[in-house]
Formats: C-alpha cells, structure tokens, sequence
C-alpha cells in the first residue's frame, strides 16, 4: 500500500504543478488587463505605465510565472491592487465562509444520500425507491439558483424564519451563523444527496444481487448484517470516489448560490476578482480550489486502498 | 417416521403465461440423516436450482410451488421465516462459484469466524482459533497463515474448500453441496469427499451432494436422482442406477464416466444433442429427441415417474430393466 500511496503523492504533485501553471496562464490571458482595470478607462498612459510596472505585467509571461511561484514559496500570495490588502489576508476572511457551507452540504448530503440510496435499493420496486427517486432526480434538475430563491421566499419573506441574507461569522456567534447556513447548505446538499443517492442505489443493487451477499444470507445473518455489513462495505467505495468529486464542485461551485444567499465566500471574492482582473486573488482562489481538489482526490485514494485489500496489499507483505 | 428433509412437488418457474420457464418440475426427493443423496444431470438441468430452492434463495423473480418440510415441518412457508432460523446452523450449503462465492473485503479466518461467532455464540478469539481448526480440516496447508488471506489471495480450490469450512461450521444437519469438487484436483476431490463421508458417518449429517459426473457418487452416495431439463427422469439407490440403470439418459451418463483404467476422459457426447431450452421442450416424452431408442409412442404424452422395482423410479415409456452392469 505505502507503495502505492507514494505513487499517488507523486502524481498528485505532478498535477499540483500542472494546475498551477494552467491557473496562471488562464488568469493572466483573460481579455482585458489588470493595468487598464486598475487605472480605469480614462486613466493617463503614465499611470498605467507604472501599474505594468509595479505588478511587472511587461516582462515575458514565462518570468511573471517564475516570479509567482517563487512568491507562492516564500508563502506570499501578493497583494490586491485592488483593496491593497495582502491576498491571504482576504483569504483568512472568505475561506471559512466557504469551507463551512460546503462541510456542512456534504454532511447533509451524506446523511440523507446514503440512508436514502441504501433503502431505495432494499426495497427497490417499492414506493421509498420510487419516492426517493423522484426528490432526486428534483433535485438534480431544480437549478440551485431558483431552489435558492424559493426558499427565501418562503422561509425568510413570507414565515421570517430564516434570515434571507448576510453572515455573522461562526466564531462570533454560532447560532446566528447556523440560521444564515440553513438555507444555503439545503440548496446545495440536496443537489449532493441527490447524487449520492443515486449512486449508492446503483452500487448497492449489484452487491446485493453478488454470490458473496448470498453467502451471508446463507450463513444465516440477518438481513441488517448481511446489508449493513457485507453488501454496503464493497458499495461504500464507489460513493467515496463521488464525494470526492463533488466536495471538488462544490468549492468552484458555489459561488451562485453564495450570491442568491450574499454570503462572503470564496465564490463572491472571485466574481468581484473577474470584474477587476485581479490577477493575485484570481491566481490564488483558482489555485487553492485546484489544490483541494488534488488533495481530496488523493484522500479518496486513500480510503479507497484502506477499503479495498487487493489495493491494500498489492506490493506489500501479506 | 420423519424424514430429514422432504420435497414434494417442488416446482420452480420463471415468467408467466406462454413464456413461463418451468426450470425445475414436480421434484420429489427425501433426505434422511446419515444419508448422502445425489442429484445428477448435465449442465442447466436445474440442480443448482433446485439447492437454492430449498435455501430459499432463489432470485426474486422465481416462482416457487410445492412442499419441503425439515423433520416434519414445513419450511417453505410465505415469508420464508423458518428456514432463516434454520440457515446456516441446521442446514447449510457450499455454492457452485467459488471465485465469488466469498466477500473480498474480508479476511477468509473472518468469514468463517462470523459464522461460528453468530451461531455457537463464542468469543472472538475462540471463535477466531476454531475457524483456524475449521481450515486445518478441509485440508488446507498451513491453516493460521491461510485464515488472515484475503480471497483474493486464495485459489478457487482453497476458496471452495473455504466456503465448505464456512458450511461445517456450526456442524449442519443437512449439508447441501453443489458441485464442491469441481475446481480441485483429483487428489483434493478425494480429500473433500472423504470429510463429506466422515461427516456422515461421524456426524450423522444428511448430504445432498450435486455433480454432474456420475462417476463421484458411485462409492460415495445412497440414493442418485437423475435430473433432465428440469424433470426427475431416474431416481434409486446407488447400487440400482449403477447395476440396471432404466432411463436411456442415465444409461448415457454412465456411459459418458471416464473408465478408470483407459485413464483417457470421454465427453457427455455420448448422447448426441443438447439440453433443450426449458421454454421449448418438445411434446412427449422431454428425452424423446436425443434418446437412441425413441419410438414413435414416446412423442404422445409425458411419461410419468413410476416405480418399476423397489424403490427404484424411472420416467420412460420404455424402461430397459434387463441387467448391464457397468464395470468401473
Ligand atoms: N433468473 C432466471 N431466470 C430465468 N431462468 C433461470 C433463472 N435462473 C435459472 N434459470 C434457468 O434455470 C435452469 C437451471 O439452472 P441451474 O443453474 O439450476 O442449472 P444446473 O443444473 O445447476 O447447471 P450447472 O451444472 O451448469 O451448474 C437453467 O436452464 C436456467 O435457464
Ligand atoms: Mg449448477
């Protein structure tokens, strides 16, 4: 397994590599420019002249990207020209916004999804299969915007349950931060628990039709064991890849929903980033979601070999 | 007195109306303890089945009919709760697959100990050294190395003969065994029927013991049932299938066993054709278009299983009864 895990690590930091430089051409051949942004449509040829210079916008795109990943080593992540503030600095503010509303979607997808996908496969046919099927397959279809909306119509403009916007921050004051999360976190776990349902469904079903099931109810198990024990550990791993997947889309996804909610996130930064071409915040967001991305997918490989003993043992001592 | 195990009228079909599959038909079978039976036909010819059936574990979508009582009690009952009291402890089976037979995320001592650990109710640890003992007797090599393999680890005669440690676990009253020599070689088919043999002898356990190969359950069973296209075409004691075989298939079977001294392994062809499909089996007799000795009578109506000596059954309208001994 170590064997293994040390390939993954290394592929992981290849693609590390990859995205960073994808990232950095991406942002930085986005029509439009930083300088003219900055100095504004009637700003003086001279001032605009010294933005290229400080930000080193002149200088070969290959050497702005040395710049930046020697910049990116030394753990700096530039400044804003816009607001002047250091990148990280903005990050501390907006990364636990986000980071909070996706947990939370996936917890609630998880808790919903797997009980949902499992008992839809148990009684498949039946009518929890076919209910679970139909608020799925809403949904997925239902786009997260207009769910959104929905919500707030109902819970904050017309019950004056939930607050319809802003953020108090988890530390300040929980409870309030909750309230500000509940709608949010349905919008996108549903979507989340949708998928995972159907996965799990599908996964499930075909173990369950496996000799190995038939073999536990031969033994003479219980139907709780033989699904909660023997069925659901070799379905369980196909979820762990989609989890991983959609913790992934939800990071770069979530800024929509971010905006129907006026959430300070990640998603809202990078809107405000694009209109400003804010290269050293755009650089930094579209390489931190990169880096999630490549870190949970290697996490998923990680469970996936912890779950799956031919990975597990494969080159090691058995 | 009560029979071990009692089949009557055992039917199992799949589908309804004009595209119903009748896979296994009006099976009659008794089981005493100490008894080994065999159930014999060539491939697809519903033995498999027929064990499932008993099992209760059949796909869903199989249709089941008729009766099968365990020491007198009907176990086929609506929602198959009695004979889930019974798997596993009472009566317990070794499937045809032994590649898949087995869950792959966990170790193979795991597997057996669960079962062990659900039914005698031991500790892990003691339950863990049994399973140890369990593999010790099925004759696996070096038994504390092989429990904590993987299946993966294993090959399929390891795997099978760990799913028959898995089945003696709980010492079954009804062991019901389907194909359990297929992937071993000769000298561990020999092994592993010679534990069925100790086991009934010893134990008193009932066997139902499924092949194809009529050669495994000369020395080893006490009563053969010939199976064709889902239908019992031949059933009786051992000695009277091998000594006056009836029914034209049986007497191909035999045929067909490789004879121990030319060492060289003949094929089923002996019997030209095939198995039909169940769904189109011809009017008649189900045998009449591969039989070697059909006539012109054999096309009218099914021949019904009949005694034609002392427990001795055939379904055939023209039943040879004259002595031909096999010489094996
Ligand atoms: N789910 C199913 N749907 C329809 N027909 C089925 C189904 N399962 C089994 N059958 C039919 O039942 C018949 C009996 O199959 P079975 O597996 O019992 O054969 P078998 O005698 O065990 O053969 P083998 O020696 O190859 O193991 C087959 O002809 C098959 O067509
Ligand atoms: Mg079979």
């Amino acid at each position: 397994m170590k064997r293994y895990l040390l390939r993954r690590a290394g592929a992981s930091l290849i693609t590390l590599i990859a995205a960073s430089m994808v990232v950095f051409i991406g942002v930085r051949s986005l029509p439009g420019n930083m300088a003219v942004a900055l100095s504004g449509e009637n700003g003086s040829a001279a001032a605009l002249a010294a933005i290229t210079k400080e930000f080193g916008l002149d200088k070969p795109l290959v050497i702005q990207y040395v710049d930046w990943v020697g910049q990116l080593l030394r753990g700096h992540l530039g400044v804003s020209p816009q607001t002047g503030l250091t990148v990280s600095s903005e990050l501390a503010q907006r990364v636990p916004v986000t980071l909070e509303l996706t947990v939370l979607s996936i917890l609630l997808g998880i808790v919903i999804g797997i009980p949902a996908g499992i008992g839809a496969a148990v009684r498949r046919g039946k009518a929890l299969d076919y209910a679970s099927n139909a608020v799925a397959l809403f949904g997925l279809s239902v786009p997260s915007f207009w769910f959104g909306i929905l919500l707030i119509l109902l819970f904050s403009v017309k019950f004056h349950i939930f607050p319809s916007s802003g953020y108090v921050s988890l530390f300040s004051n929980p409870v309030e931060n909750l309230k500000d999360m509940v709608m949010p976190v349905v919008v996108l776990g549903s979507g989340v628990a949708a998928i995972l349902m159907r996965q799990m469904r599908a996964g499930m079903l075909e173990t369950l039709r496996s000799d190995y099931v038939r073999t536990a109810r031969a033994k003479g198990l219980s139907e709780k064991v033989v699904i909660g024990k023997h069925a659901l550990r070799n379905s369980i791993t196909a979820v762990v890849t989609v989890l991983g997947l959609q913790f992934g889309v939800l990071l770069s996804g979530v800024a929509v929903t971010e905006q129907v909610f006026l959430l300070p996130g990640l998603g809202r930064l990078t809107i405000d980033a694009v209109f400003q071409r804010d290269y050293p915040t755009l650089e930094a967001v579209a390489l931190l979601v990169a880096t999630s991305y490549i870190v949970i997918n290697f996490l998923v490989d990680v469970v996936y070999s912890v779950l799956n003993p031919r990975i597990r043992l494969a080159g090691g001592s058995a | 007195m009560t029979s071990l195990l009692e089949v009557e009228g055992l039917c199992v079909t799949f589908g309804s109306g004009a595209g119903a599959v009748r896979a296994v038909r009006d099976l009659d079978l008794s089981v005493e303890s100490g008894e080994i039976v065999a159930l014999v036909g060539e491939s697809g010819c519903g033995k498999s089945l027929t064990a499932l059936t008993l099992m209760r574990l059949t796909p869903p979508s199989a249709r089941v009919q008729g009766s099968v009582k365990y020491r007198g009690d009907q176990i086929l009952d609506d929602k198959g709760l009695k004979i889930k009291a019974l798997r596993g402890k009472e009566i317990a089976m070794v499937f045809q697959e032994p590649m898949t037979s087995l869950n792959p995320s966990y170790t193979v001592g795991d597997q057996i100990a669960e079962s062990i650990r659900l039914h005698l109710k031991l500790p892990r640890k003691q339950a863990a050294k049994q399973a140890i003992e369990l593999l010790r007797r099925v004759r696996i090599a070096a038994p504390e190395q092989r429990a904590k393999a993987y299946p993966h680890q294993l090959s399929g005669g390891m795997r099978q003969r760990v799913m028959m440690a898995i089945a003696l676990s709980c010492d079954p009253k009804l062991l019901i065994l389907d194909e359990p020599t297929t992937a071993l070689d000769v000298t561990t088919q020999a092994q592993v029927l010679e534990i069925v043999d100790e086991l009934r002898k010893e134990a008193n356990t009932g066997v139902i013991l499924i092949t194809h190969d009529l050669g495994v359950v000369a020395d080893l069973a006490d009563k053969v049932v010939i199976m064709y296209a889902g239908s019992t075409v031949e059933k009786a004691p051992v000695e009277s299938i091998y000594s006056r075989p009836s029914h034209p298939y049986t007497r191909g079977l035999l045929a067909a066993i490789p004879r121990r001294t030319d060492g060289v392994r003949k094929r089923l062809d002996e019997i030209p054709g095939t198995v039909p499909i169940v769904r189109e089996l011809p009017s008649g007799c189900i045998f009449a278009d591969r039989c070697s000795c059909v006539e012109v009578d054999c096309r009218g109506a099914v021949p019904k299983l009949e005694m034609i000596e002392d427990e001795h059954y055939c379904a055939c309208w023209h039943p040879q009864i004259e002595v031909e001994t096999v010489s094996l």
